[in-house]
């Protein structure tokens, strides 16, 4: 019975002796800790004199975003500072609950003190769809990719539910696109690639004589991104997005090279316009089309796409020489519809290859 | 080659069991392992070795890691349970639950402990993560990979930073001084097996996998493996890989030289819409059986007796054909699975109120 009694007390001694309440502050990352500190600071001296090893001071200073579970992290104490150093960078928009209770050296029952802080989300603009591919107002019945270009860095996994093509009545097409074992994203994620369920497209298969397309010919369809949508930070779209599609014919022809139209630059910095034979595939434009000099040195510059993926644009970092360039279309280059050079998408089976012209030729006569 | 037409012999199931669980201890030169930070780009798949060596996929770096434990104290063989794994996850790592994924479990046969490779978040800039489970106590531990005695190799021509690059590394398993791991690379046939000896010499031997998909009716080399398990068929060592939409197919490991395009030979197919998603081999009253956990059909116990005598599926079927299996009716949402000594496995469940880690008797 001595012991609580004599220690009640000195628990109103620790918060007393300075005149002020211990007051915590989160302090933002340094060289010694990278991920910031959560710091009680105005702890009495006796208080800390009292503090035995680390075991005690975790009981003390609790941080955590369950109130009961504390975060990953290290304790320590400097001057009359007991801080907490977490592992990680507290979470934006995440709420963190910093419990102080320092009855534990004592015993007095004295009721902790407890703050709630939420860590800034990130001074970044709400994300937004910047640009869906084809970016065409009518596409092929057979369309088979979608790229979804954010404007910031998305999450993963959030495509099932939240990306869906609803038909003119505002149904949702079931099962439109493929169920990937791994979303298709590019590296800084904010570039989504979506699949058509080849079953439903490639003519013969089972699903697409059991269900039919996920697109028909003639219909207006609409695809939608919704509203919660996140991106890493947690921010949502906030309004869904939506792009209305007109579906026109199936395209079941191989790219032709040959129908482009080239217009040469004649200047030094001018623009080399290829005007295409239909809408090609937006990510594969820039990688799969080169440039080479008659002497086969590659042109080096920048591809721009534009005019609903059907023109392809090429500024060169250096200025162009007079005479003859040659353009190479990849063989990878597909259209919408996964159509090459030398195939059709879904070309019946044992339908052997085409050999593709290889290259176009054009000439820089600087008049 | 293995003939498919061959008889088998009365020993040859026995033979399988008894090689199907175990690794060859062989030795593990620590020597080689240098003491430092494991700068990690991401976790992916995970295996043990022996002697408490943990191997670590990183398909963003395209790297394996082996990183000594120094967990290799065997205790005694207690179930592991752990509820409400991703709400303790999420606490430790001060995100939402739904922030946290758990990339692959895997049980340390040294200690018989389960360790979790995690990310931390769903974006580019996700964290990568190691957890130890404290079977007694349900609790959860980082394992700091700060200072640890690891060393690493790259794996050459890994598919393309971007789209499918998660996919540079699906699966990995240790067996007798080798790493084997499945995934994609930029080559021809994109899906790719390596066979890389450990202690690391810098060599890997990569070779593309040709299947036949009776699902498809068509032959395969595009999609990865999903995963995979060691089998000895017979005195051969085998692996036996499962795909999305189900196929099982064995692979004969003296096949996987450097360059070399291997065709594997398919022994099941166990439905479409699904992905399988973890598999071990284990031996139950004598009878070889490999249990297999998936996306959409559940757990299934597939019998191995009879695995030489399966004839390779080379032409469509409608829906299922070879190996027999059961479906585990009182399994749902495992995710992931591994042994734990011969008679156990410990198994990653999802239900609707959240993740936890049981352990079961192998059925």
């Amino acid at each position: 019975m001595m012991f609580p009694m004599m220690i009640a007390p000195l628990a109103m001694v620790f918060l007393t002796a300075f005149g002020a309440e211990p007051s915590f502050h989160y302090q933002p990352p340094q060289k010694l800790y990278p991920a910031g500190r959560f710091a009680v600071s105005g702890v009495p001296g006796e208080a800390i004199a009292r503090i035995g090893d680390k075991t005690e001071l975790k009981k003390i200073l609790l941080v955590g975003v369950d109130p009961s579970l504390s975060l990953l992290g290290t304790h320590g104490v400097t001057g009359d500072t007991i801080w907490f150093a977490p592992r990680f960078p507290p979470a934006p928009g995440v709420e963190h609950t910093i419990r102080f209770d320092l009855a534990v050296l004592d015993g007095s029952g004295a009721k902790p003190k407890i703050w709630q802080w939420k860590p800034n989300q990130e001074k970044t603009p709400i994300p937004r769809v910047e640009a869906v591919y084809p970016t065409s107002e009518t596409i092929p019945e057979n369309t088979l990719r979608f790229y979804i270009h954010f404007s910031r860095p998305m999450k993963r996994g959030q495509s099932p539910g939240l990306v869906r093509v609803l038909n003119d009545q505002g149904k949702e097409v079931e099962l439109a696109f493929l169920e990937l074992d791994e979303e298709l994203w590019d590296s800084g994620q904010t570039r989504l690639t979506l699949l058509v369920d080849p079953g439903r497209i490639k003519r013969g298969v089972k699903p697409l004589e059991d269900v039919g397309p996920v697109f028909e010919a003639g219909k207006t369809y609409t695809l939608e991104i919704g509203e919660g949508f996140e991106d890493e930070a947690g921010k949502t779209l906030g309004q869904p997005y939506r792009k209305s599609l007109k579906v026109g014919p199936a395209v079941r022809e191989r790219i032709e090279p040959r129908a482009w139209k080239i217009v040469a630059p004649q200047i030094p910095y001018g623009v080399l316009e290829v005007h295409l034979d239909r809408p090609l595939d937006h990510a594969l434009l820039k990688g799969q089309l080169k440039l080479k000099t008659t002497a086969g040195a590659p042109v080096e510059g920048v591809w721009q796409i534009s005019q609903g993926e059907k023109v392809a644009c090429f500024r060169p970092f250096k200025s162009w020489e007079k005479g003859t360039y040659h353009l190479f279309p990849g063989a990878d280059l597909e259209d919408s519809a996964g159509n090459r050079t030398n195939r059709v998408f879904d070309a019946p089976g044992g339908e052997k290859p085409v050999e593709p012209v290889t290259h176009l030729v054009f000439t820089v006569s600087g008049k | 080659m293995f003939s498919w037409n061959s008889r088998r012999s009365i020993c040859s199931w026995v033979m399988v069991l008894a090689l199907v669980s175990d690794f060859a201890a062989g030795p593990v030169e620590a020597e080689e392992l240098k003491t430092g930070k494991v700068e990690l780009q991401s976790a992916g798949p995970i295996t043990f070795g022996p002697k408490g060596v943990l191997f670590l996929g990183d398909p963003k770096a395209a790297k394996i890691y082996a990183i000594e434990t120094s967990d290799k104290d065997s205790g005694p063989l207690a179930p592991v349970t752990v509820g409400e794994l991703d709400s303790k996850l999420a606490a430790l790592l001060g995100v939402k639950s739904a922030d946290v994924v758990i990339n692959d479990l895997a049980v340390n046969p040294a200690s018989n402990q389960v360790y979790l490779s995690v990310s931390r978040g769903k974006g580019p800039s996700a964290i990568p993560v190691v957890f130890v489970v404290d079977g007694k106590a349900g609790g959860l531990k980082e394992f700091s990979l700060d200072n640890v005695p690891h060393a690493s190799i790259e794996l050459g021509n890994p598919v393309a930073p971007g789209n499918k690059r998660l996919e540079a590394i699906t699966g990995i398993k240790f067996v007798k001084n080798k790493i084997y791991v499945a995934g994609l690379s930029n080559e021809e046939f994109a899906s790719t097996l390596r066979s890389i000896p450990y202690p690391f010499t810098g060599k890997v031997a990569s070779s593309g996998i040709q299947i036949y998909h009776g699902a498809h009716g068509k032959f395969e080399t595009a999609a990865p493996v999903r995963t995979f398990t060691p089998l000895d068929v017979n005195g051969k060592e085998e692996i036996l890989a499962a795909y999305t939409c189900t196929p099982l197919v064995r692979i004969p490991v003296s096949e996987l030289q450097d360059g070399a395009k291997v065709k594997g030979t398919t022994v099941a197919e166990l439905g479409n819409r699904n992905r399988p998603l973890d598999i071990v081999t284990y031996s139950k009253d004598s009878r070889p059986f490999a249990l297999m956990a998936n996306s959409a059909r559940g757990v299934m116990k597939v019998s191995l007796e009879d695995i030489e005598k399966i004839d390779a599926i080379v032409e469509r079927i409608q829906d299922k054909a070879g190996l027999k299996y059961d479906t585990l009716s009182d399994l749902k949402g495992v995710e992931h699975l591994d042994k734990l000594g011969d008679a156990h496995a410990v198994l990653l469940v999802r239900s609707p109120k959240g993740l936890n880690i049981q352990t079961i008797p192998l059925p």
